[in-house]
């Protein structure tokens, strides 16, 4: 269980370590503690150099997604050839938990500013919420199974 | 999704760990499916059925009774 090795189509092959759940238990702890310094980030806006119009903005992110998009779907394969079905299975549950946190936070959030003189959330709190949420579903699944 | 692997790790007196190198997974893993915490996938689950000799539906009961 300890290592494997894959063979890519066109014959390259890798040896690697397998990742464990016991190594992740503790392996998390690290972008925990990254998400709270990127949660805690004051961003100062006016720092923006330029605006972009929504046509710019479509133009630039629609093929950063697709092509960004498409890179995880590589490297999600090979994450899920390096790991055993378990462990993919607890960081697929718990990475829609994280989106599900995200978005739902976001629209709070944006229902929140109606209301009370809040400040907009930066990139970097949202990569925050996203990856602490990720983590926190996680240890959930962990302690309470995937079939919770 | 209950199951017998338990019972059937320990009537070949195997420790988790040894189930679990049979297996080729953690032992994690198979602590998680004996309590019920995680269903196997279809491949592992066929792998657990081929090491114990009997098929799938003799060793994990979906607990669906077909009413």
């Amino acid at each position: 269980m300890g290592q494997g090795e894959i063979t890519f189509r066109w014959g390259y092959k890798m040896a690697f370590v397998k990742m464990t759940t016991g190594k992740l238990d503790i392996f998390l702890i690290l972008p925990v503690l990254a998400s709270l310094m990127m949660i805690s980030d004051v961003p100062d806006f006016a720092e923006t150099a330029a605006t972009l119009s929504p046509i710019a903005r479509i133009a630039i992110l629609v093929p950063a997604i697709v092509i960004i998009g498409l890179l995880a779907v590589m490297g999600s394969g090979l994450d899920r050839r390096c790991s055993e079905d378990y462990i993919f299975q607890l960081l697929a549950n718990a990475a829609l938990i994280g989106v599900i946190v995200t978005v739902m936070v976001n629209m709070a959030w944006g229902i929140a500013k109606l209301f009370y003189l809040l400040p907009d959330l930066s990139g970097e709190n949202m990569t925050g919420i996203t990856v602490m949420s990720w983590c926190a579903g996680y240890y959930w699944y962990r302690l309470k199974g995937l079939t919770s | 999704m209950k199951n017998r692997l338990k019972v059937l790790r320990a009537e070949r007196d195997w420790s988790q760990a040894e189930l679990a190198g049979r297996l080729d997974v953690s032992r994690q893993a198979v602590n998680a499916i004996e309590t019920g915490k995680y269903d196997p996938s279809l491949p592992l689950a066929f792998k657990i059925g081929r090491l114990f000799g009997q098929p799938i539906e003799e060793i994990f009961d979906d607990e669906f009774d077909g009413e």
